[in-house]
């Protein structure tokens, strides 16, 4: 606060060396207008604090005192009622606005009819006529261009709705797109799964490789003496246990995969089964719905000869 | 996604004026009596001297007899699916869900007399790629000269790595998850102009005490340009509160008419709302009524002002061509007062159509949603084409490794050989190298029968869903079967 009084200082003192009329107005100006908006916010938010206390008072009052009727019901009819009310002044404003123009406009063609011996009308008097008539053609062409945008909006709107035929397009699109979504997810995982599986054959080779190399290039100076070949053993026997605990863990993931599909495999096998039993049924059953209606109509036909 | 196709099909159905029997909500729930009353109902509907009876009843003859018929009819309307009797007794999800979609789709068509667009007219229809194992014939030749120059410390440091196998598997497989899970990309964060009008702000505050003394006109600049912005505030906050206090003493004037019918008299709120209707309707008429009124009174007025100009008549050349201007103008202004009312009837007859509309979902929404999931499709065909070609890359370095490693091999056993020649005490060393290659390449070959076990698991995962989902059960067909045995046996006596 106390650096910015310094500067609000060192401002005026400035100015009063510098100062020019036009600016200082215009500030002058604003100040002004800011402090007058400043206050007729002031007073409009005090006017909607008042409202929206009202509004609280009245409702905590209807709910007191009136229970067999629900307001909300009520208030959006009372609405409706206030505007066909403002609607009906309108119409009626506006009738009586128009007619007045017509009926003055009839009344100075009168006027003129009667006055002139022969009928005839001064050319002053026919340009303002026009000029009038222009301008009421004008109007009304304005106001049928509003009405025709109105109404070409509300087409488009109506027209924004599908209909029911463009309903079952979209739900059949929808479906068929989930059905494709599902199988190419199901791809996707597949290709996965081969990739981490070539990816994993591919790190064990390269170790081997490396493996075999290093043995082929220390076994020459090993070999000859009795402590390197002892070293060398126990090396590759620690090697062996090393990828022997590898193949057991691998193992025990490929049984685990042969027995989920084997289990996929009898299930399967075992719903062809009964699909096939299914159908053998089927063709049984329609068997005796044929022999079925045959013995009816012989039924029937006998009854009808006794 | 599913859900939302299978509401647009109920949603269908009720509108078309099917009645549902039961509560089902979608149609994977209709039981064979639902099923079969559902297609009767639109089949009578498609073709009017069609008559099927609504009702299944309790005789399995009459339901075979129902129900062939049935299926009859919906194949001669162009079904071309697998349509018998046992759709509807036995009916299954798919099955249902494609046939009450085909009846109704029959009978949008007739009721909207034009010819329903195809799918690929509303969206394209994504390419589907189906990955095929890729072998390779060619063998991939490399000479490439190794040194041989590695010690124990390296066979340790190999031992070592194998240990840390598990690690990488695991890490690698983690990283293949979390790619194909990721499909969409999270969108970028744009810059905010807020911030940078306020860094703008905050450098010309930091300048402001550095300015010389004879930059005044500088200080006065900036000064009214932050009145002006504040000037600005000021009046958008006093527009914004205008309306929002219109508001408010609006909905008070209403409160409190309300308030003042209902304490007041102290009446039944029936009567209330029957008094505040008949209102309503006594107002609307009202302004009908002034409409009409002023329509005529228009037209008489306009008729007698042509009257009166033909009256008049003028000599000169120039004021007859204006006058007969006038007259033109005038009859213009009339026809276009006429057709002004035409269309003030025609927009309310469009606004009273408008609110008659049902609360659907826009075209767009329905559009938007396709092109997502069609753009959700071809990032996925790019990601399979993507791994595609990864794997058949790794396919063949794999095979180039291979082909190293048994070169690398024969140099080894070899090497061993021919010590073991020399020397017998050699042969634990080739037995041992034996043991390690041979324990490698089954190594291989399980992780490969694996893989080959897993891709049959879902295959055969896939197709025992379609088995299932065709839902025939074989203790009630055995049941009906026995049961129309029983009766024809009956009937024989």
């Amino acid at each position: 606060m106390e650096k910015d009084d310094n500067s609000d200082k060192v401002c005026l003192s400035v100015k009063e060396k510098y100062t020019s009329e036009q600016p200082e107005e215009m500030v002058t100006n604003l100040k002004a207008s800011v402090r007058e908006l400043s206050v007729k916010v002031k007073e409009q938010n005090q006017r909607k604090c008042d409202a929206k206390d009202k509004l609280q008072q009245l409702r905590e009052r209807i709910s007191k005192e009136v229970v067999d009727v629900s307001v909300q019901e009520l208030i959006p009819l009372l609405r409706s009622l206030k505007e066909f009310v403002k609607e009906e002044s309108e119409v009626r404003s506006r009738c009586n606005v128009k007619r007045s123009a017509l009926e003055d406009a009839v009344h100075d063609l009168e006027e003129r009819a009667g006055k002139g011996l022969d009928g005839e009308i001064q050319e002053e008097d026919l340009d303002g006529l026009l000029v009038v008539s222009l301008d009421n053609l004008t109007s009304a062409k304005k106001e049928l261009g509003a009405t025709l945008r109105e109404i070409v909006s509300l087409k488009r709107q109506i027209d924004d709705v599908p209909c029911q035929s463009e309903l079952l397009q979209y739900e059949r699109r929808f479906s068929e797109l989930n059905v494709c979504i599902q199988e190419k997810l199901q791809q996707t995982r597949k290709l996965y799964a081969t990739y981490n599986a070539l990816l994993e054959i591919k790190d064990l080779m390269l170790k081997e490789t490396s493996l075999l190399n290093s043995i082929g290039s220390q076994f020459q100076d090993v070999i000859g003496t009795p402590a390197g070949r002892v070293k060398l053993i126990d090396s590759m026997e620690g090697v062996m246990k090393g990828i022997q605990q590898k193949i057991g863990k691998i193992q025990l993931g490929l049984q685990e995969e042969q027995r989920l599909r084997d289990a996929s495999k009898e299930k399967y096998i075992a719903a062809a089964a009964e699909q096939r039993k299914c159908y053998t049924v089927l063709r049984a059953y329609q068997e005796e719905c044929t022999k079925n209606e045959r013995l009816r109509s012989h039924i029937s036909a006998m009854n009808e000869h006794l | 996604m599913e859900e939302e196709s299978r509401d647009i099909l109920m949603t269908t159905l009720i509108e078309s004026g099917v009645s549902i029997p039961g509560d089902f909500t979608s149609v994977s729930e209709f039981t064979p009596e639902a099923l079969v009353s559902i297609c009767a109902q639109l089949l009578n509907l498609i073709d009017p001297s069609a008559s099927f009876s609504d009702e299944l009843p309790d005789s399995l003859p009459e339901r075979f007899r129902i129900c062939t018929d049935i299926a009859h009819s919906v194949k001669n309307l162009g079904y071309i699916n697998d349509m018998s009797y046992y759709k509807f007794l036995h009916p299954s999800e798919d099955d249902s869900y494609r046939l009450v979609r085909f009846l109704v789709e029959r009978l949008s068509e007739i009721s909207e007399g034009r010819k329903t667009l195809t799918a690929g007219d509303i969206a394209s229809r994504p390419k589907m790629e189906t990955f095929r194992d890729i072998s390779d014939d060619m063998m991939v030749n490399e000479d490439k000269d190794e040194t041989f120059d590695m010690h124990i410390q390296k066979v340790e440091a190999v031992l070592k790595d194998l240990t840390m196998t598990s690690e990488k598997s695991h890490s690698s497989d983690s990283l293949a998850k979390n790619t194909s899970a990721n499909v969409d990309f999270s969108s970028q964060k744009t810059d905010d102009p807020v911030t940078d009008v306020r860094s703008d702000l905050s450098l010309r505050d930091s300048s402001r005490c550095e300015e010389n003394s004879y930059e005044d006109p500088f200080e006065t600049n900036y000064e009214t340009v932050e009145l002006q912005n504040q000037h600005d505030v000021l009046l958008e906050e006093l527009e914004s509160g205008s309306s929002q206090l219109c508001s408010l003493e609006s909905e008070l004037e209403l409160l409190q008419m309300a308030a003042e019918r209902l304490l007041d008299d102290k009446k039944p709120g029936g009567s209330y709302l029957e008094q505040l209707n008949q209102q309503l309707v006594v107002k609307r008429c009202n302004i009908m009524d002034l409409k009409k009124q002023w329509d005529d009174v228009r037209l008489t007025l306009e008729t007698k002002k042509l009257l009166l100009l033909d009256q008049l008549h003028v000599e000169e050349p120039e004021a007859k061509e204006k006058f007969h201007k006038l007259r033109k103008t005038e009859l213009d202004l009339q026809s276009l007062s006429s057709e002004i009312q035409k269309r003030e009837d025609e927009r309310c007859n469009l606004y009273n159509e408008l609110e008659r509309q049902p609360k659907a979902a826009p075209r767009k929404s329905y559009i938007h949603g396709i092109k997502e999931i069609t753009k959700n499709s071809r990032k996925l065909d790019t990601d399979i084409q993507r791994i595609s070609g990864e794997t058949r890359e790794l396919q063949l370095e794999k095979n180039s490794i291979q082909e190293r490693l048994h070169r690398s091999y024969a140099v080894v056993d070899e090497m061993v050989t021919r010590e073991v020649k020399k020397d017998p005490a050699v042969r634990q060393v080739y037995k041992l190298l034996t043991s390690i290659h041979s324990i490698f390449e089954q190594i291989s070959e399980k992780i490969l029968m694996t893989d080959r076990f897993r891709r049959e698991t879902v295959d055969y995962e896939k197709k025992l869903g379609s088995i299932t989902a065709r839902g025939m059960s074989l203790e009630k067909l055995q049941a009906d079967l026995d049961a129309i045995r029983k009766e024809n046996e009956s009937l024989k006596k």
